[in-house]
């Protein structure tokens, strides 16, 4: 009895993987005359085991080949579209993601970086500002392009067949391709299971690869701006040093981001221990909330100079930017709050390494 | 070794040339579900037409959009199976066939020999 139900699963997984390539309108009823074909060729090898299904499996073939058979040639050619990429072309769709990432990134760190060099003055913030949220706009926009055509070419399964091969050739056969070339129909069963856990774990992280290199960019970028303006403005001793602190924070914190989209790019797994190490980085702002807290009267604050909105003069922003010592009715307020993040921060990293240390490592295959 | 592959593609491009007609001549003479003609088939030929289930299926639903045949969902024998029964547009096709195959054979057979 138990083998029969075993043998029932492994045709039933068979069928479901033949049905993803077949025309909805016919499937159930290809799929409903494959099962009783199957039921009738088993019963007449003395009964469905699992040694027999594979065999008449085997005998029926590749779940993609056996479809194709209905599909061209067969039915009318009608295109489809359903949103959702399918899982054999789904790596590829995760490449051509980086890649094209990778270039806008690139390219709008280049125009980017031309503004801030030609920039004199803090005129250009605004124009930094946009070329961001245009680099954003274009990522988003090319992403959602490729998901909607690659939707696309898998709800055609000859069109998809085509574009496979294509990118097959472009970017080598992937690897849950090279899986299923040793493993064969033999061991289905098996696979969509993986397939699928993979499909999953591919699409969380190529999420975080993407926010890691965001990450990274805005923070060189940050830290670059940070640098040019930072210090032309007349800030003390105190204020200098958290300049120097956040440039350094950017860094690291930038260096790590991008490591870990590279690492995530080409493991296709997290990292927990760039995480814990991200957290760590806060840290170094803790001699500088000691210091704000001990001498909270050195702080200094930016503020903007309302005579700009009566003379409408945004394009000389910086000449009304003022730089003032903390008033002193705030001074007990900053003494409080300094005093919180420094907690926080402490707090933050103590629970992140204690949470490292105490959770179970995630399973390696 | 090369001749015998030749040879296995040019026997395997007839077979498939042949067995709609051999399909649509068993149908004619009664209906039956896709196992039932994959058996008979290899039965009647000595294995020599046996097709592939693989193959067999899609082709029997080929025949079906193209009218020649229909298939129906019926339980006999306390199973539901698909059975295929031939069409008069398919009866007609399949004269038209035999036909042309009894020109065909004795032609060839001329040339041959």
């Amino acid at each position: 009895m138990n083998e029969y139900k075993e043998a029932l699963e492994i045709v039933e997984e068979y069928l479901d993987e033949v049905r993803k390539y077949l025309p909805i309108e016919s499937a159930d009823d290809i799929i409903e005359e494959l099962r009783t074909h199957i039921i009738d060729k088993a019963n007449e090898m003395g009964g469905l085991t699992v040694k027999n299904a594979y065999r008449i499996i085997r005998e029926l073939g590749e779940p993609r080949e056996l479809a194709s058979k209905y599909v061209i040639g067969g039915e009318k050619r009608k295109l489809r579209f359903e949103l959702g990429i399918s899982e054999d072309i789904y790596p590829y769709f995760i490449q051509l993601v980086f890649w094209l990432t990778l270039i806008i990134v690139i390219g709008y760190t280049v125009r980017i970086l031309r503004y801030v060099y030609s920039a004199e003055g803090l005129v250009s913030i605004a124009i930094i500002f946009f070329a961001f949220v245009d680099m954003i706009v274009s990522m988003l926009l090319t992403i959602l392009f490729l998901y909607i055509f690659m939707s696309f070419i898998s709800s055609n399964p000859d069109l998809k067949e085509m574009f496979y091969k294509f990118l097959r050739d472009i970017f080598g056969p992937v690897k849950t391709e090279r899986k299923q070339r040793k493993e064969k129909i033999v061991k289905i069963e098996k696979k969509i299971e993986k397939i699928k856990e993979q499909v999953s774990k591919i699409t969380s992280t190529s999420v975080s690869a993407v926010l890691n290199l965001f990450g990274g960019m805005i923070a060189f970028i940050a830290a670059y701006v940070i640098y040019i303006y930072g210090f032309r403005l007349p800030f003390n001793w105190l204020m200098q040093l958290l300049i120097y602190m956040m440039i350094l924070y950017l860094l690291i914190r930038g260096s790590l981001n991008l490591a870990n989209y590279i690492y995530i790019s080409y493991t296709e797994r997290r990292s927990y221990s760039f995480n814990v190490v991200k957290s760590m980085v806060s840290l170094i702002f803790v001699p500088w909330f000691v210091l704000a807290n001990i001498f909270t009267e050195e702080i200094q604050i930016i503020i903007l100079d309302p005579l700009i909105f009566e003379n409408n003069d945004y394009q000389n922003l910086l000449n009304y930017i003022k730089i003032i010592l903390l008033p002193s009715d705030y001074i007990f307020l900053a003494k409080l709050l300094t005093f919180l993040i420094l907690i926080i921060i402490i707090v933050d990293a103590v629970i992140i390494i204690l949470l490292k240390y105490t959770r179970t490592t995630p399973k390696k295959e | 070794m090369n001749g015998f592959f030749e040879a296995e593609n040019w026997k395997k491009e007839i077979r498939r040339g042949v067995i709609e007609m051999c399909i649509l001549s068993l149908l004619s003479s009664k209906e039956m579900y896709g196992y039932e003609i994959s058996k008979l088939l290899s039965k009647l030929s000595n294995g020599i037409l046996g097709v592939e289930e693989g193959t067999l299926y899609p082709l029997l639903r080929r025949l079906e959009s193209k009218k020649y045949i229909k298939g129906e969902w019926r339980i006999k024998e306390g199973k539901a199976r698909k059975y295929y029964k031939i069409l008069p547009l398919g009866i007609e096709v399949l004269n038209q066939m035999k036909a042309f195959w009894l020109k065909l054979v004795n032609a060839v057979d001329m040339v041959l020999f």
